[in-house]
């Protein structure tokens, strides 16, 4: 298992470190990711995990990375999460050094309906889009990823 | 200027078809004169655990020959370590390395593709 | 492929509907522009298609325009006011048509994937883009005739101008083969050679499920 606290290498982004230094972060810059996050729920948690790893890597590069929940991915984005008793990394804390370190995360409104999901039910910060809007967000972003 | 890929494979050998269609896709590529990066993620680092010959085609030659052709092939040192997977446990010359190397080739590459999903 | 602009204006077209159209027309002609030319027509050049349309009418309603003078570039970015050539030419690039694609490596019933990229395609051709799909392993099922959740979207996306391609040697592990597959769906005798070649110089964007 990957837990912050097995590792302490370069490979797990010291968020903390980052957000020391956060003023010197220049937004827009360089080449823009796109993660498309189709997973996430603990039950899967290496996926997602992995996944917000590498956006908060790419904003400590000052670049832009933006996070779009969809499908089963939507779950990764739901406030009161306390994965603590099933000894898993809480998402919640990599989510919000996201929205901090200036990414923008969004989720699709057609997933989140569909599993009984409202606004009121995702972390701050997280807005929601529709398909055509996704299409802008692929069209805008350089490259993909999709976890 | 010669255009890169960046590949990353999140599965392991045997479990899907995803590491065969990461390396498959990295031949080709290379043999069609692309820079190829292959990061080897989660699960992605049991691919280059598969080290011995076998009678049957497996994911492991495929890579062995993806290295010999030139495909720059790295796995996530944090991954690793979680899965006790070892140097000495593994195909030769794939470096062991931070997260930092891969949005390093993210920020080269013309385009990229994930192998999970 | 050709930059669609139209442009809105009052009906006569007052004074800052013509400095627009001069400013359309000095991109579109470039150092040939003649400034006294004073369009009245539509106008169909190597690279562009320029359509001047009255405001209020029909088709300004239909496409959701609300004002006047405005241009509307490849019905896809809208822009109310006079603007500059060089404003224009900026708008221009960041309206191109872009070409996706979308890799589909799982099957269709199992979850949401397949439904978002088809609402993907339908809202990516909407705007003027172009949209090719590529069936890979398990995705080969994708093309299969009848699947009553896919099929019908499937054949409307073709009928738009989707491309739709499946790998043959998956179709083949699958045991499906041409005849079962929807109508329009090409197979593709080398996957990975084609695969590669569409990832690398014909799509502008690639998103894989």
């Amino acid at each position: 298992m990957e837990t912050p606290e097995d590792c302490g290498d370069a490979c797990l982004i010291d968020t903390k470190k980052l957000l020391e230094k956060k003023d010197s972060v220049i937004a827009g810059t360089g080449s823009d990711l796109l993660i498309l996050l189709t997973e996430g729920t603990y039950g899967l948690f290496d996926g997602p995990f992995n996944a917000i790893q590498v956006g908060n890597a790419v904003l400590a590069t000052e670049k832009n990375a933006t996070v779009v929940l969809l499908d089963e991915g939507v779950y990764f984005g739901v406030k009161n999460q306390d994965p603590s008793e099933i000894e898993l990394p809480n998402n919640t804390n990599y989510i919000k050094d996201f929205i901090e370190l200036g990414g923008r995360i969004l989720a699709l409104e057609s997933s989140l309906k569909r599993r009984g999901l409202l606004n009121d039910d995702l972390i701050e910060g997280i807005n929601l889009i529709d398909h055509s809007q996704l299409v802008q967000e692929i069209e805008k972003h350089k490259i993909s990823l999709t976890f | 200027m010669t255009k890169t890929i960046t590949l990353l494979l999140h599965r392991g050998p045997y479990e899907s078809e995803y590491a065969d269609l990461a390396v498959n896709f990295a031949l080709k590529a290379r043999e069609k004169g692309y820079n190829v990066n292959l990061w080897l993620y989660g699960d992605g680092v049991w691919t280059p655990h598969v080290k011995n010959e076998k009678d049957y085609p497996n994911v492991g030659e495929h890579l062995r020959k993806a290295l010999k052709d030139g495909v720059n092939v790295k796995i996530c040192s944090r991954c690793a370590e979680a899965r006790d997977v070892v140097k000495d446990d593994i195909i030769e010359g794939i470096p062991m390395v931070g997260l930092f190397d891969f949005t390093d080739w993210l920020d080269n590459s013309d385009k990229v593709l994930t192998f999970m999903r | 492929m050709k930059t669609l602009i139209e442009i809105f204006r009052n009906t006569p077209p007052g004074n800052a509907c013509l400095i627009l159209t001069k400013n359309v027309l000095s991109v579109v002609y470039g150092e040939s522009f003649d400034d006294k030319i004073d369009e009245k027509m539509d106008i169909t050049t190597k690279d562009f298609e320029v359509q001047l349309h009255p405001f209020p009418s029909k088709i300004a309603e239909e496409n959701g325009i609300e004002g006047a003078p405005s241009i509307y570039i490849n019905r896809k970015l809208k822009i109310y006011g006079v603007i500059s050539p060089e404003e224009i030419k900026g708008l221009i690039e960041k309206a191109k048509p872009v070409k996706i694609g979308i890799i589909i490596t799982k099957t269709p019933n199992a979850n949401e994937d397949v439904e978002n990229i088809l609402a993907i395609g339908e809202e990516a051709l909407k705007v003027g883009n172009q949209v090719e799909l590529f069936l890979i392993s398990d995705g080969v099922w994708v093309g299969k005739r009848g699947n009553t959740l896919t099929e019908k979207r499937l054949l409307n996306l073709i009928n738009d101008g989707c491309k739709v391609k499946a790998s043959r040697m998956h179709l083949k592990a699958c045991g499906l083969n041409k005849e079962k597959l929807v109508d329009g769906v090409t197979i593709s005798d080398e996957p990975y050679e084609d695969l590669v070649d569409l990832v690398m110089e014909q799509w502008g964007k690639v998103v894989i499920f």
